[in-house]
Order: structure tokens, then sequence, then C-alpha cells
């Protein structure tokens, strides 16, 4: 029906290797762009030197705000945002991804009873986002790095 | 929270990165350093006395400055007014009666009166501006009250050094020796400086410029007019009597009775009127009967300053101190007024205590009618590696509870290291019902529980470490003690995660705790969980088989035994990924996933639930290994989870325009552990999860999804969230969410631009399972270039017994002098989904 797999479009060697800036490589979302890469065959670090391209991180915003309210007023369902702010640029300053946000959303019902429980699962919940935003960046930027050449 | 100032700070590699709002100084001069100068025609005394060399005076045509605006009425006196004219001759002309010889003043000093009531600028002083501001590249209100950005950049100002003074004039005579004499359109540029006048007199000996009669200064976009000046090249100093300003970047304007520059840094003025309101519109300006700047410490200060709003007095400080730098300025803030049925009529006015740039406090006496007064404080501070924040309140006496209420906040958090941070984040309220009756008018007070925790962490490398300590105090009268939190004392969580080759990862997750609390079992859990992973990833297919052990040990001290259980934790995550090009603009792709899941039973009815609930059923977690979050139950589990997404993505961008998901688990056995009280799962399958996102164009979303029961066919859940967003001018909210047996709601909200600078907000979010309205408001805002006031009336829920509360709020904001606090746009955020956010 049309479909086909996603082609394996090999990227060069030094094309796989993108520079981060704006965070520190410590930072969990850095550590999931790093095994993301890992995984394609490239590779993560903090000098544009060595990159072919480098991701600048302009901020990295989470929110949780209330959705619904039960009928007592109190809170009863919950929105986090998460939402990743960034450009994308060749190692020699040209921009390959203008300033852009990816923003991720996710409602989860949470009644405050069980505190500690549901605390976990909004840090798991934010722990998916994270990825998934991980996911999508390295997505636009090889897209971006496929319609530069 | 409350105060004028905001800082922008972010983490960057560990360390915080803050700025200040950008400078937006005061009525203060660019520095009046006009012209240091040998002149061509007066030589000044040798070089041996004067302490440098002096840049030359160039006297010629000075290029591309237009011709001085005239900025005062002329208004010809009577007698013989004489102007030398291009040839070097006279041109008189006489007004009345031939004054036989007998002398007059030039021009007569007028003193400005301002009386109360009476415009701040009178028509004369509105004409000046107009005229003033022809002389900057363009009108800098224009940009600023159609975008509420400043057009002109702020330039430093720039040192005129070694530059020559170039100056022009229709006439010019030697009067003495370095005494020289310009007349008729005088204009003298250096640098960024520029001089308009009519006269000037020139003392090259001493450095010293007199000018009169029109005389007008500009540098960067600051603009002074005068009647006369009386500039020190050599000291910078200046004064100038009965001044009109423009500062350009700011933009602001105003007058002065008279201005002394006393060096580049300080200056002294008497009688300032100042506002940042367009020229013509006298909204609110404010007084000030002496002001001192001083660049060097960036402080202004001044005495007797009073503010109008649209002509009529509202507060009056007799003494107050300000940064230039951030507009942060020490004296009230703009009183809250409200009136709501718990309270009656609220009156709140904040006083902002300036104290360092890096630290303030805010003072808030509150009256309440029905409650007395009440008394409220903010500390906040910046440091190198830290920041935080103390805040509390007090109501000393209660007549309706007959006692002292109150809440205290705490929040620091301190980089210690660029891998270490601490934070702490604690609260206190003194009764249960202390934020629905006393929190003010604005606040929700939807939560049930208040969080305090005292926390460290370490991040390095593969490296992850937290320790915790943390308490809840419950402020929801239906919860009893015993369904309080537990307390952790402490959370110890230690994790590490490695890579060895791309497709050989290995880690683990360890924590201890030490569960307290008062009507419950205490109890000591270790869990330790190993894993391991073999992620497998091409451009077009994924497989991660990952094999952990899971091991869980309790000690319950109370009775004298210890549980343990031990599961291994087996999956496989793989997927696909196709896709087909339609067209070339857009790209569709199909991403089927299967997730398969094997965990053995244990019987755990022994252990106790210290922490753990059961995760909200989602599309996401169909991929999850637990069905329970806290490590107290660990879901038995042999099940496979089918999915598929299908996203449509711009070629170009990657941009998503449709994500379309469906999903569902089925499971091989049935579902023994389940939490105390409930029973063995026995079903095939889950629900079926669906969600669909459509973002047809930057203006619309629709957020939806369902779950559907196959079992008793029928929708257990659902979900639609339309948006239509045009910037924050136009905002319109719709939704719909239904849990059955939960919750069935509709909710509608907006921000509307009605006409220029009148904007309409509400909410309205009604219970159909209930029948009644939960939260509701509406209000207006209105804006002007210089001015805001937003008026909200609300009515919601307040408490268990269903009660409501009605309240109106009103708040004024006077644009460019002090930000008068974020809590209305804290409000509307919270409640207009899409309100100061951009995606």
């Amino acid at each position: 029906c049309g479909f086909h797999l996603r082609g394996a479009v090999e990227l060069p060697p030094d094309k796989r290797v993108v520079a981060l800036q704006g965070i520190g490589l410590d930072d969990p979302f850095a550590r999931d762009l790093a095994m993301l890469l890992d995984l394609a065959g490239g590779r993560l670090t903090g000098d544009p030197a060595q990159a072919g391209s480098v991701v600048i991180i302009h901020g990295i915003d989470q929110r949780r705000q209330v959705v619904s309210l039960d009928e007592h007023g109190k809170a009863i369902e919950f929105e986090l945002i998460y939402q990743v702010r960034f450009e994308a640029r060749t190692a020699d300053g040209k921009p390959l991804l203008p300033l852009q946000s990816i923003t991720l959303r996710r409602i989860y019902l949470n009644t405050q009873l069980q505190a500690i429980g549901k605390a976990e699962e909004e840090s798991l919940i934010r722990e998916e986002m994270r990825r998934e935003a991980a996911r999508t960046l390295l997505r636009r930027l090889q897209r971006a790095l496929e319609h530069a050449d | 929270e409350e105060g004028a100032a905001t800082w922008d700070c972010r983490s960057v590699n560990g360390q915080w990165v803050c700025s200040g709002r950008p400078q937006a100084p005061l009525p203060s001069a660019p520095q009046e350093r006009t012209a240091p100068a040998d002149t061509a025609t007066a030589r000044a005394a040798s070089s041996s006395t004067q302490p440098r060399k002096l840049p030359p005076l160039r006297v010629g045509k000075v290029g591309k400055l237009p011709p001085a605006p005239q900025i005062a009425p002329q208004q010809v006196p009577e007698g013989w007014t004489c102007q030398a004219d291009d040839r070097g001759g006279w041109r008189c002309k006489l007004v009345g009666v031939e004054p036989a010889g007998k002398p007059r003043l030039a021009k007569v000093q007028q003193q400005p009166r301002r009386p109360w009531l009476r415009p701040a600028f009178s028509a004369a002083d509105e004409s000046v501006f107009k005229t003033l501001v022809r002389l900057l590249p363009e009108d800098p209100w224009q940009r600023y009250c159609a975008t509420g950005k400043a057009a002109l950049g702020d330039r430093p100002p720039t040192r005129p050094e070694g530059q020559p003074l170039d100056l022009e004039a229709d006439f010019s005579r030697s009067l003495a020796e370095d005494l020289v004499y310009f007349s008729g359109n005088v204009k003298v540029k250096r640098g960024d400086q520029h001089l308009w006048t009519d006269a000037l007199l020139y003392d090259g000996k001493a450095g010293i410029v007199n000018a009169w009669g029109n005389v007008i200064y500009e540098e960067n976009g600051y603009l002074f007019a005068s009647d006369n000046a009386w500039l020190d090249l050599e000291q910078g100093r200046a004064r100038m009597n009965h001044t009109h300003f423009i500062l350009g970047p700011v933009p602001a304007r105003g007058t002065t009775a008279r201005s002394r520059f006393e060096s580049e840094t300080l200056s002294r003025h008497h009688q300032v009127a100042y506002t940042t309101c367009p020229i013509g519109n006298d909204d609110w300006v404010i007084h000030a009967r002496d002001l001192k700047l001083n660049r060097e410490t960036g402080k202004a200060s001044g005495h007797h300053v009073w503010l109008e709003f649209m002509r009529v007095p509202l507060l009056y400080s007799p003494y107050f101190s300000h940064t230039i730098d951030d507009r942060r300025i020490s004296g009230f803030l703009t009183p809250r007024i409200g009136v709501s049925n718990a309270r009656g009529f609220d009156f709140s006015l904040p006083y902002y205590f300036n104290l360092a740039p890096n630290y303030d406090l805010t003072l808030t006496p509150r009256i309440l009618s029905k409650r007395g007064f009440l008394g409220g404080l903010e500390f906040r501070y910046l440091l190198r590696h830290s920041q935080g924040r103390l805040a509390g309140e007090i109501l000393p006496y209660d007549p309706v509870l007959g006692k002292a209420r109150g809440q205290a906040a705490f929040y620091n958090r301190t980089q210690l290291t660029p891998h270490w941070s601490a934070q702490a984040d604690l609260r206190y309220v003194s009764d249960k019902h202390y934020l629905n009756e006393l929190g003010n008018n604005l606040s929700i007070a939807s939560s049930r529980q208040l969080h305090s925790e005292v926390k460290t962490e370490y991040r390095q490398g593969d490296w992850y470490f937290m320790t915790r300590a943390d308490n809840w105090q419950t402020v929801d009268p239906n919860i009893s003690s015993s369904d309080k939190p537990y307390r952790r004392l402490p959370q110890v969580v230690l994790n590490y995660d490695h890579g060895f080759t791309p497709w050989l990862r290995s880690g683990w997750q360890s924590e201890f705790v030490f569960f307290q609390h008062e009507d419950r079992t205490d109890g000591h859990r270790l869990h330790l969980r190993p894993r391991v992973q073999m992620p497998w990833r091409h451009a077009a297919a994924f497989a991660t088989p990952s094999l952990a052990f899971d091991y869980t040990r309790y000690w319950l001290p109370g009775k004298g035994r210890s549980l343990s259980r031990a599961l291994p934790v087996a999956s496989l995550d793989t997927g696909l990924f196709l896709e087909k090009n339609w067209g070339g603009a857009l790209i569709q792709t199909l991403e089927p996933r299967l997730f398969y899941l094997y965990i053995p039973f244990d019987d755990q009815r022994d252990i106790p639930v210290f922490d753990t609930s059961r995760y909200d059923f989602n599309f996401s977690q169909l991929f999850r290994e637990n069905r329970f979050s806290g490590w107290d139950r660990l879901g038995d589990a042999n099940q496979i989870s089918y999915a598929l997404t299908s996203r449509f993505l711009t070629a170009d961008e990657g941009a998503e325009r449709l994500r379309l998901s469906a999903g569902q688990i089925y499971y091989f056995r049935d579902r023994k552990v389940t939490l105390p009280g409930q029973a063995t799962e026995t079903r095939n399958t889950s629900n079926i999860v669906g969600e669909l996102d459509l973002f047809p164009n930057r203006l619309f979303s629709l957020r939806s999804g369902i779950q559907w029961d196959p079992y008793d066919n029928q929708m257990d859940r659902g979900e639609a969230m339309l948006q239509y967003k045009d910037s924050d001018d136009y905002i319109a909210n719709l939704s719909y969410r239904f849990r059955r047996d939960r919750l069935k709601i509709v909710d509608g909200s907006f921000r509307w631009l009605l006409f220029q600078g009148l904007h309409a907000v509400g909410r309205w979010q009604y219970s159909l399972r209930n029948a009644i309205t939960l939260e509701s408001f509406l209000g207006v805002e209105a804006e002007s270039c210089c001015w805001r006031v937003r008026v909200i009336g609300r009515r919601f829920v307040r408490d268990v017994n269903r009660k409501t509360e009605t309240a109106v709020f009103a708040q004024l904001e006077l644009k460019g002098l002090i930000s008068l606090g974020k809590h209305v746009d804290r409000f509307l955020q919270r409640n207009i989904r899409g309100y100061g956010f951009e995606d």
C-alpha cells in the first residue's frame, strides 16, 4: 500500500557526532540524547570542534497544571508539560534548524490520596516525555541533515 | 514572588546564569561632555598648563545634522530683538515703544508651577515633546505601544575623547583671548553627541560653554531641551534649567525645573515629572520634589514622591530609592482590592524593599473585613550558587475561629558543585481550612496535601545519587490522619547506567527508605534492581530485550519480622518504522510496536503498602514494566501489548500534523497481584486505547483520546480538547473530559482581544456528573500604552461541602514604572490553557 521501511540513510561518520550546547552532558536530557545517538552509531560531545552538527538547547521548561477539579473543588487531573527549545547548526555555523520547540503534554489522574505513588508516577511520565523529546529532536536533526546534503 | 523584579535564571552546566531585566534608566542625562576644545579662533593656554591635549574645534558645516526645531513658542518681547543674519549683519525687529536705550533681559525665566489636579504637562510642554521627538530616527512610542518593545536600542554612551568638535554657526566673534561667541543656528557635533542652540559662549581656557535660547542636547536617543545650559567640558559637569527630556530607549519623558550634572555619573534634579505614556497622554505621571541619580551605584533616590493616575493623586512616599538598572523600586506596590463572601472586603497594600540587587523583601499588610488584620512577608535572595525565598503570613487573631492562623514556606536551591545540588522546599499551614478561607482571591486551593522535602542530588556520567526526607501535610478535612501519606525519613537512591557497547547496556536501580507514620506500621524497605539490556536499533526497526532481577526486602520493626520478594522481570520491546510519501509535502509513518512482558507470580498480600499506587492506564502504560508505581507491588505479568502509531509529518521540517495511536494489552493469564481490597483481574484484554492529535495549522489543535471497554462494550474514558490560539490575544479552549464513575466535565476558557487594548478573559468548568460549576470567572483587561487594569469576578467550589465562593478582584499596573507582580498572569496561566506559553 505504498509504505516502505524507513530508509537507512547512513549519515557519514563525521555527521553522526553531535555537539550539545546550553546544557551539560550530565543533564538527563543529554544522557537520553547520547544513548540514542550511541545506538545510531554516533556520539554526543560537548566540543563543537569535533562535531558535524551543533545542537543548542535554549531552555527546558517543565510545568504541571491542574486540568480538572472534583466536586469538592480539589484537583483530580493534572497535565504535565515538557518543552525543549533548541536550534541546530552545522559545525561551521550555518543554520540547520531554526529556533524551535518540542512540546509534549500528558494528562494523568491523581486524586492526591496516594501522594507518594503519584509523585513517582509523575516523575516516570516526565522521564518518558524527556525520552520522546530526545527522539523527536534527533528525528528532526536527521531530516535536516539529509536535506542539507 | 510578588515583588517587582523578575529574575531570569537557568542552570547551565550546573551553574546558575541569571540576568536582570534590561537596563532602563530613569531621567538621567547622558554625560555632558560636549566640547573640550582648543578653538580655531581663540587658542587655549599653552599645553603645559592643560592637563591633556584637547581635540581641535572645527568650525564649518556640520554634516547631516538637521536644523534645530523651535522648542519654545517664540514670544517676541517688547523692545528691540536682534539676530545675526547669514552675512554677518544684524536683523532687528522692534515691538512696541522704542525703549530708548533702556536694557531688558533677553529672556524671562519662567518658573514652572504645578498645582495639584492641573495637567502635569501643559499644552506648551506637550508641543515641546512633539517637536523634540522629531529629532529621533523614529517615534519611540509608536513601536512601544504597538508591540510593547522599545524601538531604540539602548547603546552605552561612547567616549568622545580624541574626536574633533564640529561647530557650525551663522555668526562668530572672538570676545577676548579664549572667549568666543557664536550665535544663530549653532550646531555642535562630537561623536554621538549633538547640541543645538541659538547662542553659545565658549571659554576655551576653563573649558566652559554657556548656551542659551533653544538649547537641545541629544545623545543615543536621550534628548534634553532647556532654556539655557552651562557646561563644564573638562569636568563633565552641567547645569540646565527648565528642561524637557525624552529618554528614547525606555521610552519615557518628563520635565525638571533644574538639573545639575555633577559628574559623569552623578546628577541631581528638582521638581521632576516623569511618565512612560506617549506624548499627549498624561494618564499617569510620577512626581518628585528632588531626585538624585548615581550611575556608579546604579541608585536613584528622591523625596516627596507622588504618583497621579488619571489626574488623581494615588500614592505618596516621603522618600524613595530605586535602582536605575532594572527598575526595581522600594515603595508601595499597587494595592490589591477584592471582595468575597468568606473574607468580606479584602484589601492589601504590599510594600517592597529593594534591599540589594540580589535580595529583596516585600511586606504585605492585608485587611479582611470579616477576619481582621493579616500580615505577610516575603524575602527573596539570589546568590552565586543559591536562590530561594522565605515567605510567611500571620493572622494574629481570627474572630471567626478565635485563634491565630497563618502559613509559612521556605524554598532554597543550591548548586554545590556542577554535579551536586541541594534543595529544600518546606511548607506549613496552621489548619486545613487556611488556604480555602484565607488564600487570596486568585489562589487555587485545589491541593489536598502539602509536600515538604529536603533533598540532595548528585549526577555525574553514569551515576545518579539522591537522598531526601519529606513530609506531607494534609489540608483536606476529608482525608483522615490514617490516610495521610508516609514520611520518608530518609529515602536514598543510587542508580547506575552504563553502555558497554551501543548494543549492551547494564545498570541498576537501588533504593532504601524508612517509612514513618503516626497511625500505621513503620518500615524499612530496600529495593535493588540490576538490569541488562541489549538494544538494537536500525533506521527502520528496533528491538530491545531486557532482563532485570527485582529484589525487595522489608524490615518491619513493630512486628519483629522481615519480608522479602525476589522476581525476574523479562521484557522485549520491538517496533518498525514504515513511511509513505504523500506528494512530497507530507510523510506518513506507520509505527507498529510490540511489547512482551513476563514477571512470575509471587504472593504479595503480606507486604504492606507504603507508597504504592496504580498507574493511570493510558497509551504509555502499554509499554511499562509494572502496573504499580512504588515498589510494594510488582505485578505478575505474562502479557503482550500491541500498538500502532501513524503520524503525518511535513516533509521539510518534520512538524507533526496528525498523530493517531491505538493499542491494547493481551493477557495470557490472570493478574493475581493487587492492592489490598481488590480482586484478581481475570479479563483477557485491557481496554483499547486510542489517541488522536491533530495540528492542521499553527492556530488550531485538537487532542483527543478514548478508552473502549470491549467487555462491557462501552466507553470507559473519553477526552477531546480543542484549542484555537493566535498569540496570547486570541485564545479559545473547549474541552470535554469523561472518566466512568469519576468525572464528566465540560470546560471552556478564553482570552480574546475585543478592541485595541481591551481583552475579555473567562473560564467555565462545569461538572455534568454533579451538575455544578466547579470553577468560573469572567473579567476584562484594559490596556493602554502605559498602564493596564484588570478586573475579574470569580465563582468556584471552595470546600468539601461544595460551598461556592464568589470573589471580585481588581488590579492596576503602570508600565515601565514598577511591575506590579505576576499574580493575575499566573492565575490566567493556570486557568486558560496556552496563555503565556509558546508551543
